[in-house]
């Protein structure tokens, strides 16, 4: 797995999740700043987790694989 | 190292009948938290949290409540207090941080919210929910 990028500045990052703990967990497996939580009103992704900086899931093993096929 | 940060207002601010927890309708003092694993720096004085703000005529119908821009907020920081643990196993928290603000309006420019990321981790590591999740997306929009 390749390290997330963090590029700390002005810029800010939006990931979706199902719940809110979900962002927690974001920032605690790849280091980052989450600075906001909101919900979405779509029915499965119902929250964005907003981190400070450039971020960036690391694209692991199986994503790449997913998108050679 | 995990960081708890409280963006508390200083006595007397502007609006402060305004600042309620939403599900209890008490008052409070509290205008922001971070949850903080980074390796960055602590707040310091004159940093301003972001606001995050919905432009209606921006809104995503398919998000619909979900903030279109952001922008430095109007509160300022003016001294941080950080609370450590006595015995530092098992904690949830390295570090607890306050940081005081006073209530500064800039009027800061709105900035576009970047596009939305998805992946098994939006699905807290479900993999067969995330497959399902993708599946959806190429389905052709029903009319």
């Amino acid at each position: 797995m390749s390290k997330p990028r963090y590029d700390e500045d002005e810029n800010k990052s939006r990931h979706a999740a199902v719940d809110e703990d979900c962002c927690e967990e974001m920032a605690e497996k790849y280091g980052w700043r989450l600075v906001g939580v909101e919900k979405t009103g779509d029915p499965i992704l119902e929250v964005d987790c907003v981190f400070e900086g450039k971020t960036e899931f690391p694209r692991s093993y199986y994503d790449t694989e997913k998108e050679e096929q | 190292m995990r960081k708890w940060i409280i963006f508390r207002a200083e006595k007397r601010q502007l609006g402060w009948k305004e600042r309620k927890y939403a599900h209890t309708g008490s008052l409070t003092k509290t205008l922001f938290e971070h949850y903080d694993c980074s390796d960055s720096a602590l707040p310091e004085p004159g940093y301003r949290p972001p606001e995050l703000i919905q432009v209606n005529q921006f809104a995503d119908p398919n998000y619909p409540e979900a903030s279109t821009h952001y922008r430095h907020s109007d509160w300022e920081v003016t001294r941080v207090e950080t609370y450590t643990p006595e015995i530092p196993v098992g904690m949830d928290f390295d570090v607890v941080v306050i940081c005081y603000c006073k209530y500064s309006p800039i009027n800061a420019p709105l900035k576009p919210m970047p596009d939305r990321q998805v992946s098994v981790d939006s699905f807290g590591g479900d993999r067969e929910a995330y497959e399902q999740w993708l599946a959806a997306q190429k389905q052709p929009a029903q009319v």
